[in-house]
């Protein structure tokens, strides 16, 4: 099947229904609004390193910057996640989605202007819940700590990219959907859902109990799961078949995986040991283990895209980002899968694993696809090059980070929760912690390399936009120049 | 991404959008998901609880959470019940014997309390009783007895009445809330106390 030569299936021929718009065009249209939302999500997510390793640090270090109440762990560490969340994510994807949609829907991107108003409240809003999440006015809801008066904000900003999303894919002159745009567009309309939902029921109008716990584990998995899952596999189908100029393997397994992760995916999240129903928890961990379904599709369908062209690795920094991310995306959702398993889970609980886990997939999976896209998309936007080199620092700086991260605090998770788990053990609770100190040294350090990526990351995305504003400058000044000659 | 100021940046590629070729989804993949699904309602089936909102772990299921209740043996209303009594014992006595002087018949050994079920005296004590009454072969003159539908609760009600059918070598059943419940919606209309007579009408069972 995957033996049909491309150029039948991608054919740049398109005959007389030869495309209105060109890509350069599509490309005009999302500049501003896209690289609005491309240049604060670095920013953001330098923000967040560096106070994620500000958190980091206070493991082993409690002493540092004790004094400051601003920098304290209970704040320190949901703001840095917030930012990671949704100043980074969040804002990277819909700019990749935007772009996505408009040229799979060879469509010029509809109503920038709204989108750039929508990128900017957002990041107000942004501004305002870390100040709030500093400042003392969490909630103390996991990924949702921001204050009410900053989620409403963000609210409404997404609302507003949401709706241009949709007419452009509404507007799109390419009538046939390719799985991109199924996964895009529930991404699109999965969030403003989930995020009133648990506003609603945490914030606004509070419900008792553990009725609260069970809504906020909904809500992280359904962000993680879905919106982070769907974006991010979105942009792997997409750039994965364009950069290496060959097709999709399959259509319909990506329907499949549409469907299953749409499926069962939103229900896992809720740890085995919780103090719930027994129903709730297994009926969870039911939906996660149906997960290495979708996961094993993934797998198969960007291996048999792949096959045969696994060299062109070698030619293309984006396409290093985002097979690491697919890559990511497998490994993580099979440990998933493995974690949901009662067992597992038993061992694991209220250990290191959980954050490495979640990192593996935030980071490893999305936040790698994401940079892959970006530094696909921005040169185009921009017609230049970003500095080639200062793309495989980040590649290198990121990749070792997120290994020594995940790696350093998934075997610590292990080896706490084994011997925590162990009625024999003669260490106390306190021994158990501090013999964890080692892997969170090692932790702190994946965290520096990662931050370090991400100040690259700034860098390459800065310097191209300075270079080029710095060109058309001076273009300017030359034409200027010979219209005071011909005077 | 080389800085070939020579090589055009946009490929003819660019203007290509993906396309997905048509492959059939592996049927391994499909069998995989059923089987999944499979093994996921047997382990439902252990380990769900029967989707009831009462079982917590570590308990499996409903009736294993049953077991693990202490059992009540009805001690708990006979200590209601004594509570509730005080107000009884002004006119039947501490003892259930009755006063003579107020008209009140006794409650030890009266077939009233003890005989049959316990449909007339629950709706005694709801609406009260006034008029004469005979109670073991012995007449009581026009005695009245208010009503307490509005002071106590169902479960007051039973626990008082099981008290009375239990105590003084009375040996009855107990009375359930319930039943207090059902007689009290059916009486609902009833404004005045009982008289003997048409309580007779009401059956004993």
């Amino acid at each position: 099947m995957s033996a049909t030569p491309s150029t039948q299936i991608i054919s740049i021929d398109r005959g007389n229904e030869a495309p209105a718009v060109t890509s350069v065009q599509i490309d005009a249209s999302c500049r501003a609004p896209v690289l609005l939302l491309f240049i604060s999500a670095a920013a953001w997510l330098l923000i967040g390193s560096l106070l994620g390793i500000i958190a980091s640090l206070k493991f082993h270090s409690p002493n540092i910057l004790a004094s400051c109440p601003l920098l304290t762990y209970g704040r320190v560490h949901p703001a840095a996640w917030n930012a990671l969340i949704y100043g980074f994510a969040i804002q990277a994807g819909l700019g990749v989605g935007l772009w996505v949609l408009s040229h799979l829907g060879r469509a010029k991107l509809a109503m920038a202007p709204l989108i750039v108003i929508g990128a900017i409240l957002w990041n107000l809003g942004m501004t305002i819940g870390t100040y709030g999440i500093l400042y003392g006015d969490s909630t103390g809801f996991e990924w949702l700590e921001m204050p009410r008066y900053a989620s409403g904000i963000l609210f409404f900003a997404y609302l507003a990219i949401g709706l241009a999303a949709i007419v452009t894919l509404h507007l799109r002159r390419e009538r046939e959907l390719y799985i991109s745009q199924w996964l895009l567009l529930a991404a699109i309309f999965w969030l403003p859902w989930i995020y009133s939902t648990a506003q609603l029921l945490l914030v606004f109008k509070p419900v008792r109990g553990v009725m609260q716990a069970i809504i906020d584990w909904w809500y992280i998995n359904n962000l993680t799961t879905i919106w982070l899952g769907f974006t991010g596999l979105a942009a792997t189908f997409y750039f994965i078949p364009k950069i290496i100029n060959r097709p999709l393997y399959s259509h319909y397994i990506g329907i499949f995986i549409f469907w299953t992760l749409a499926i069962f995916g939103s229900w896992g999240g809720i740890p085995t040991g919780s103090p719930l129903p027994t129903w709730i928890p297994a009926l969870s961990s039911v939906g996660a283990a149906l997960t290495i379904v979708p996961v094993l599709a993934v797998a198969f369908n960007v291996h048999k895209t792949f096959v045969g062209n696994y060299s062109k690795l070698s030619s293309s920094m984006p396409l290093k980002f985002i097979a690491f991310g697919a890559l990511a995306y497998v490994l993580s959702g099979l440990v998933g899968v493995l974690a949901s398993i009662v067992q597992v889970s038993e061992v694991i609980n209220f250990t290191w694993f959980t954050p490495a886990q979640t990192q593996f997939v935030v980071y490893g999976f999305f936040a790698m696809t994401m940079f892959g896209a970006i530094y696909y998309i921005v040169p185009r936007l921009l017609q230049a090059d970003i500095s080639s080199a200062g793309v495989r620092w980040h590649f290198w700086l990121a990749l070792i980070g997120v290994l020594i991260y995940v790696v350093s605090l998934g075997v610590g998770g292990v080896e706490q929760g084994t011997v925590l788990n162990n009625p024999k053990a003669t260490a106390d609770f306190m021994g158990v912690t501090n013999s964890t100190l080692p892997f969170l040294r090692a932790s702190t350090t994946g965290d520096l390399f990662i931050a370090l990526g991400h100040l690259v990351f700034l860098l390459n995305l800065v310097g191209v936009l300075v270079r080029v504003s710095r060109a058309s400058f001076s273009t300017a000044m030359v034409a200027n120049r010979r219209a005071e000659v011909r005077a | 991404m080389s800085p070939d100021p020579k090589k055009p940046l946009i490929k003819a590629t660019d203007e290509a959008e993906p396309k997905a070729e048509r492959s059939a989804a592996p049927v391994a993949l499909v069998v995989l998901l059923a089987l999944m699904v499979f093994g996921g309602m047997v382990y439902l089936g252990n380990n769900a609880g029967g989707f009831n909102a009462q079982v917590y772990g570590p308990f499996k299921s409903h009736d294993e959470v049953k077991g693990a209740q202490p059992v009540s043996k009805g001690g708990e209303a006979l200590v209601l019940g004594k509570k509730v009594y005080e107000t009884c014992a002004a006119c039947h006595m501490p003892t259930g014997v009755g006063s003579p002087t107020v008209n009140a018949p006794p409650l030890a050994g009266s077939e009233w309390v003890v005989g049959g079920g316990p449909n007339r005296i629950i709706r005694i004590v709801l609406n009260g009783l006034a008029g004469p009454i005979e109670v073991n072969g012995k007449a009581y003159g026009a005695g009245a007895m208010p009503a307490f539908k509005d002071s106590f609760s169902d479960e007051q009600i039973a626990a008082v009445l099981t008290y009375v059918r239990q105590e003084w070598g009375n040996k009855a059943d107990p009375v359930k809330p319930e039943t207090v419940k059902a007689i009290r919606a059916e009486t609902a209309s009833k404004g005045d106390n009982w008289a003997a007579p048409d309580l007779l009408q009401v059956s004993d069972k």
